[in-house]
């Protein structure tokens, strides 16, 4: 989301950009003034005491896309205070090149604004971008002046194209120019009366899902969507859950409502959710739509799938820090079980991994044949096979695999025809796992690094 | 009604004489029954009925609709267990008859017989299974009776077709062949002329009597068309519940028994010795 | 009636064209069976010339898969279907229903909850249920299906009428699977293992299996044969039936018997595959002009057919994933019954 807000001196600009940026704890201001002269520090200092403790504050004066690139990150605001101090920076520095003769330095307004305008619709999380609007006087009679103003309004038009939403500030006011349909919530949210700012994702059903505001009452229909919402520090947020979600303990104690396909409505209902996170299951998002309550459907299928369901929920929940943090938790965890993992001397022991009698293998494109790859193991079912494929049990036994690992655990692996001559049945190489430990695998969660160690662990203890 | 009345008495009368006659009680009955009480559920359908039912002849059950002439057949097969009375098969309680030995005494032909993809053929040779257990007939004198039975009924011509392409009267031929198959000393038989044309019930009216003249066996067919029955040697004639009579032709006819189980009178020609039933609806008109 | 010449009615008492068409239809049935083999072989997770060049030089591991893996896979199949055609074509007789199928009397639901007990057992430690885990999938579904049989002759309150017991077949069909239902809910994880048991799988077809569905089989076509008189008898009416010497009780005690354990120890090696039992039955009337004891050994070389190319299909279309062989069956066994049913449609 990128927004241009414009507007006279002392009109509240400032303002409404830290209005914008309270939805989110992670905010980065790029700062384009330069402390020249005491009343200019003076003023700097009047912005700062102004602005929350926990933003990050960058000063660039003159490579803003640059820094603009620096800062921008998923689920991070950054704002940039203001245009009219960076062009001006700009129009100095030419005019001082100008004087030096320097060549090099000509045509540096003209590049740098080239460069913002290019990155710009490019740039991920929220850019707010804050300018003065200088033209609307007489055409000043300073040629300098007028350059600039030139300047300005030329820019000001451009990004007026580019830019998701345009307020116009008056009298700390926000009159918009150009909206996304969102301009009630900044409206109610300038009024004072709500604090934070819309949200709109697109959910895996490809819904347009907008929040007005961060839901206090969350129902998910998924262990895993339990578990991604606990691990972001939001489980007091939960007011029921699916049948089988049951980690952290905290989410026992909470009202079942049914599974994801025999889902209670009513119970949904009655907990009057403000959000229900569910995963792909179309009869019961539609019913839920027809009642009312929003729903968002996350599918959460390989590896990468996890970190994005983080960031997804973290920003429907308006929690984009916590998420950057937990993802960065999470793969910071499996690159050091990863790493660790013996299993990693060359080749790798060859593995199977069956999640079902039938036989269900997790296949090589799975996130557990994921977890297995980063541990150095060589699955044997190959990920063209698909995640979860259902075997012909004879390329088990074709594939010979040092060990075998399985969700539940088969009795009598042996009694299978052939099983008896493959190596991990005849050296008993097997690992098998009881239930809280299967969960940790088996749910493309925020535990799935415990799912992994354990998967490392046993590797380790049966490999030769 | 006093028709009906003076009939019923009669029958009673012609019962009573029946069963203490001389000729009937000499010779052992093939088949007879004493105080004999069937009913379904509540509805009482045969009470007290005794019958002495000898062999060599061809006795017919006659009576109205509903009258329980197929229930008498079938409690007298076996296949429906009576509330009260015994049965003697061949002078020896129906009871205490070994399976397969009954089965080749007493032959049975069902009113309505199911719908088959078997042969005639194979069908026919159904009647044989008493005679040779559960394994598949391979004795001569098992295709002699099928040959037989095929010949009298003539149904040789279609031996090798499904049952289930057959025509109604082809079908009732193929199931009378199967019973004639058994070659039994006793032939109960539901209702053996349905679905046969008048020359066709003429051949059955024939062939049974001929079974019972030269072959000695006793053959009880309940039989609703009245111009068939009037050819048998002997009728039983069944009222509601009530037995009317058993007897000859001679003697069910000298008591208008007839009238009394119809509860309606029943007028019978004797048309040069051949008993027809005249319709008391009058000709059209113009005939 | 005239009669007809002798010669043509002996000829038509010994029926003597039907057995030569059912000779023809045997040798076929052995013909196909035996390519079906030898397909069976050579198609599996590795390319045909692999397992050609195994068949003429194996090395250790491809002769266990060629001989303890595929061949046994093969013969179990076929025998597997064997068993489902001569259980329907023994149930239809019983009920004199075209419709019948061998799963008619709660077999499939019965083996199913035997199935889902087993897996919760196996996979929860609760104790009571240790002793399902122990006895496996195979012994679980087959003692389902023989506790689904007993109790639906129980609720029938015997094997005379027809009509009950049918009805009495579908109340517990439907009891069973609610109970089943019941339990997936509590306890998801298992759906899946269920799913592959109740569209059935020829995978895990070994050795023994063959074995024990040779014994079965065995033990299911002798009463069988000798009792097909009785089953044609029993086209003519219970009571025709009955008249001709039959023991109903004992005729139909024992047939159900063959039944049930039929079914039961198909159900147990290859779970719940549908269509075999009823389509196979209807292939040898529609071809043959047959009365039981023909039917009876038709129907299970052609059931044994249906499966064994069912199952070779199973694993060769996504190989070397696999295709449940009960979709299979479905599919072509379903396919079927929609050209009989247009075609008798447009006779009629």
């Amino acid at each position: 989301m990128r927004t241009l807000i414009l507007g006279g001196v002392r009109s509240g600009k400032s303002r409404h950009a830290a209005e914008l940026a309270r939805r989110t704890d992670c905010v980065t201001l790029i700062a384009t003034a330069e402390a020249l002269d005491a009343e200019m520090t003076a003023r700097i200092e009047a912005h700062r005491a102004g602005r929350p403790a926990h933003w990050r504050v960058v000063e660039e004066p003159i490579r803003l896309a640059a820094a603009l690139g620096r800062a921008a990150a998923p689920g991070r605001t950054v704002i940039v205070d203001c245009l009219t101090l960076w062009l001006s920076n700009l129009l100095g520095a030419e005019e001082a090149a100008r004087a030096e003769t320097t060549p090099a330095a000509g045509g540096l307004l003209a590049s740098e604004q080239a460069a913002l305008l290019e990155s710009l619709p490019r740039l991920p999380g929220d850019t707010v971008l804050i300018s003065n609007e200088v033209g609307l006087g007489i055409m000043p009679a300073n040629a300098l002046a007028r350059r600039f103003a030139d300047a300005a309004g030329t820019l000001h038009q451009k990004l007026g194209a580019i830019c998701d939403r345009v307020v116009l500030m008056t009298a700390g006011l926000p009159l918009a120019l150009k909206c996304v349909p969102l301009l009630l919530g900044f409206l109610l949210a300038d009024a004072g009366q709500v604090r934070a700012a819309a949200v709109t994702l697109h959910d895996d059903l490809q819904r347009e899902v907008t929040l007005p505001d961060p839901p206090r009452r969350l129902v998910t229909m998924l262990p895993s969507l339990t578990e991604t919402v606990c691990g972001l520090g939001a489980c007091d947020r939960l007011v029921a859950t699916d049948r089988f979600s049951n980690w952290p303990e905290q989410v026992r104690a909470l009202p079942k409502a049914g599974g994801l396909d025999d889902a209670a409505v009513e119970m949904i209902v009655s907990a009057r959710p403000d959000l229900v996170l569910l995963s792909r299951s179309q009869r019961i998002s539609d019913r839920l739509g027809e009642l009312g309550v929003r729903s968002f459907v996350l599918e959460t299928r390989t590896y990468s799938d996890i970190a994005r369901t983080v960031t997804i929920v973290g920003g429907l929940l308006g929690l984009e820090a916590e998420a950057t943090r937990l993802n960065a938790s999470i793969a910071e965890s499996v690159r050091r079980i990863g790493a660790a993992s013996r299993a990693h001397k060359s080749p790798g022991p060859t593995v199977y991994f069956e999640v079902d009698r039938g036989p269900y293998a997790a296949g090589a494109a799975s996130f557990i044949g994921e977890l297995l790859a980063r541990l150095g193991a060589r699955n044997i079912v190959t990920d063209d096979l698909g995640p979860f494929p259902r075997l012909n049990p004879e390329y088990v036994v074709r594939h010979d695999p040092d060990v075998i690992l399985m969700a539940p655990e088969v009795p009598h692996l042996a009694d299978r025809p052939g099983w008896d001559r493959i190596r991990a049945v005849r050296e008993h190489r097997l690992c098998s796992f009881d239930s809280d430990t299967r969960d940790t695998i088996v749910r493309p969660g925020p535990r799935v690094a415990e799912g992994m160690r354990a998967i490392a662990d046993c590797l380790a203890r049966v490999e030769p | 009604m006093s028709a009906s009345e003076g009939g019923a008495a009669a029958g009673t009368r012609a019962a009573a004489s029946a069963a203490t006659s001389p000729a009937a009680s000499a010779a052992v009955s093939a088949i007879s029954c004493r105080n004999l009480s069937v009913s379904f559920g509540r509805r009482l359908v045969l009470k007290d009925v005794s019958l002495d039912v000898p062999a060599g002849h061809w006795t017919a059950v006659v009576g109205p609709n509903g009258c329980g002439k197929s229930t008498l057949l079938r409690t007298l097969a076996g296949l429906t267990q009576p509330d009260a009375g015994s049965i003697l098969l061949g002078g020896r309680p129906l009871g205490e008859w070994p399976r397969w030995a009954r089965a080749r005494h007493l032959a049975w032909l069902s009113q309505s017989s199911g719908q088959s993809e078997l042969t005639a053929a194979e069908v026919i040779g159904l009647g044989r299974v008493a005679h040779g257990g559960w394994l598949a007939r391979s004795r001569e004198s098992d295709d002699a009776a099928i040959a037989r039975a095929m010949t009298a009924t003539g149904t040789g011509a279609f031996a090798a077709r499904r049952l289930s392409t057959l025509s109604g009267g082809e079908r009732q031929r193929v199931h009378l062949a199967r019973t004639l198959a058994v070659e039994a000393p006793v032939l109960l038989l539901d209702e053996p002329t349905t679905h046969l044309d008048p020359p066709h019930q003429e051949d059955v009216a024939r062939l049974l009597r001929g079974q019972a003249r030269e072959r000695g066996t006793c053959v009880l067919s309940a039989i609703h068309d009245l111009s068939v029955a009037l050819a048998a040697d002997r009728l039983i004639v069944l009222g509601y519940r009530a037995l009317i009579g058993q007897g000859s032709v001679r003697e069910a006819l000298a008591g208008d028994w007839l009238s009394a189980a119809f509860q309606t009178p029943m007028q019978i020609i004797d048309h040069a010795g051949v008993h027809l039933w005249r319709p008391a609806l009058e000709p059209p008109s113009d005939a | 009636m005239s009669a007809p010449p002798a010669v043509d009615l002996r000829h038509a008492i010994r029926g003597r064209s039907d057995w030569g068409r059912l000779a023809v239809w045997v040798s076929t049935c052995a013909a196909i069976t035996l390519v079906l083999t030898g397909l069976s072989l050579v198609v599996g997770t590795s390319s045909a010339e692999t397992s050609l060049g195994w068949i003429f030089a194996p090395d250790a591991q491809s002769a266990v898969i060629l001989w303890d893996i595929r061949l046994p896979r093969a013969v179990g199949a076929w025998l597997a279907g064997a068993l489902l055609g001569l259980s329907g074509a023994v149930a239809q007789g019983v009920f004199r229903n075209p419709l019948a199928e061998p799963y008619l009397l709660g077999t499939a639901s019965g083996a199913a909850l035997g199935v889902t007990l087993s897996l919760l057992a196996a996979d929860a430690s609760i104790g009571g249920l240790a002793w399902a885990g122990q006895l496996g999938v195979t012994g679980a579904a087959c003692i389902g299906a023989a506790g689904a049989i007993v109790l639906t002759i129980t609720l029938a309150r015997g094997v005379l009428e027809t009509a009950s017991l049918l009805l009495a077949g579908i109340v517990i069909a439907f009891l069973l699977t609610a109970v089943t239902s019941l339990l997936l809910l509590t306890k998801p994880e298992i759906w899946r293992a269920m799913q592959t048991f109740l569209l059935g799988s020829t995978g895990f077809l070994s050795w023994s299996s063959v074995i024990l569905l040779g014994i079965v089989f065995l033990v299911c076509i002798v009463p069988s044969t000798l009792l097909a008189r009785g089953l044609d008898a029993l086209t003519l009416g219970e009571d025709t039936a009955q008249s001709l010497g039959l023991s109903l009780p004992v005729l139909r005690l024992t047939l159900l018997g063959v039944t049930a354990l039929g079914t039961a120890a198909a159900v147990g090696q290859i779970g719940v595959v549908g269509f075999v039992g009823l389509v196979a039955p209807h292939l040898v009337r529609e071809t043959l002009s047959v009365n039981h004891r023909q039917l009876l050994i038709a129907a299970p070389l052609c059931g044994g057919v249906l499966l064994q190319a069912a199952d070779l299909v199973s694993r060769w279309v996504v190989r070397p994933a696999e295709l449940p062989v009960g979709a299979v069956t479905a599919c072509v066994g379903g396919a079927y019954l929609v050209i009989l049913l247009w075609r008798r449609n447009r006779v009629g």
